[in-house]
């Protein structure tokens, strides 16, 4: 099926009867994408299922008031953003444990995650990049799996260009002081 | 020169019943750049560039396929509605009650704001994307940071150092410049 442009999809979803086959273009355009994206914050399936399903429902609530500011991909990789982090915060809040704790329970359900095929490399790549603070980790992601260009990435995340080279660049040199070490 | 080589003669790659995405060759060089400024990046990191790049992480089976966001989003509007009508419901029959309730969390709220005063939140990497003072000063992106996000940052006491730092550097420049070493308070008018 061929994508269609935000543009399309907005212009449907203004229209009362095709606000659903709108809704459905944007989940099938969004979907994997937002899905991974946040599966590297959260990690765990399940919770990247119940986080991506709030970004829909968040996105569904507001596309009415989505005023055009910024493209549509930026403000979706927003939504799942900050509630993926919301979401960090309330599982941090009901285990009563530190920011620390839960990035080593994160790293050690790695080892008996399912979903997880990477071998040893990988794994080590991935708790390396896990001993990073939550929004470093984020622009490590965008920028090293996705490839995110800084200019896009300065919307997302609402932080300028400079700062996020320097973000990259100093959580680069924890990840390989981690597989140089370990 | 040789007939085949001339790129004006080469017919090949002009009209042709293949057709590209909308400004794929438009936007061709920024993607290469991009792609270039990813790799030098890495460069200096040996360990991390030797890594082929893939994700390592899997979804289940036909996730995506079977996975109805469309209906939950409609299903929670749906929901949100009907919980609206019950609890409007429920305020008119015990108004009185929930003013009574009200009135004493905001009378509680106040009281422990009032004895909690000066305790800061402590919030996980609240500085620029997570950077440390010293890793901003010490990035070669310094100059790229806006000047708003660095105010974040600085304290009051890191910009005073600072301000004392460029007077007596200023100070150390014109005293050793013969020209301006002479000047006395007086040439100045102070």
């Amino acid at each position: 099926m061929k994508e269609q442009d935000d543009e399309e999809i907005l212009q449907l979803f203004s229209k009362e009867n095709s606000r659903e086959q709108a809704f459905s273009a944007l989940v099938n355009k969004y979907q994997r994408r937002l899905y991974w994206h946040i599966r590297k914050i959260v990690i765990d399936h399940d919770d990247t299922d119940d986080v991506l399903q709030n970004t829909f429902i968040k996105t569904w609530k507001g596309l009415d008031n989505f005023k055009q500011e910024s493209q549509l991909f930026t403000w979706l990789y927003r939504i799942a953003t900050n509630e993926a982090l919301t979401f960090l915060k309330q599982k941090n809040k009901k285990n009563t444990q530190s920011i620390n704790d839960i990035e080593y329970q994160l790293s050690k359900s790695l080892e008996s995650d399912n979903y997880f095929r990477g071998d040893q490399i990988e794994l080590k790549l991935q708790q390396a990049i896990l001993t990073l603070p939550e929004k470093q980790r984020i622009v490590f992601n965008l920028r090293y799996y996705e490839e995110m260009p800084y200019e896009k990435m300065s919307e997302v995340l609402e932080t300028s260009v400079g700062a996020l080279k320097a973000s990259y660049h100093h959580a680069a040199k924890k990840v390989e002081e981690y597989l140089v070490s370990n | 020169m040789n007939k085949d080589n001339n790129i004006e003669d080469w017919k090949e790659g002009q009209e042709n019943e293949f057709e590209v995405p909308k400004e794929y060759f438009e936007s061709l060089p920024r993607k290469l750049f991009s792609k270039i400024e990813l790799i030098e990046e890495l460069k200096e990191f040996s360990v991390l560039s030797s890594i082929e790049k893939k994700n390592p992480f899997i979804a289940p089976e036909n996730y995506f396929e079977a996975r109805d966001f469309v209906k939950a989003a409609i299903e929670s509007e749906k929901k949100k509605e009907a919980v609206i009508v019950k609890f409007s419901g429920f305020v008119k029959r015990y108004k009185l009650a929930i003013a009574a309730v009200f009135v004493m969390t905001m009378g509680t709220t106040v009281l422990y704001k009032m004895y909690n005063k000066g305790q800061i939140e402590k919030v996980d990497c609240s500085e620029i994307a997570c950077l440390t003072k010293e890793d901003i000063t010490n990035s070669k992106y310094f100059d790229q940071i806006s000047i708003d996000e660095l105010e974040t940052v600085a304290n009051g006491e890191m910009l005073d150092s600072m301000n004392t730092q460029l007077n007596n550097e200023l100070l150390n420049e014109i005293l050793s410049d013969p020209e301006t070493a002479n000047i006395t308070d007086e040439d100045l008018g102070i």
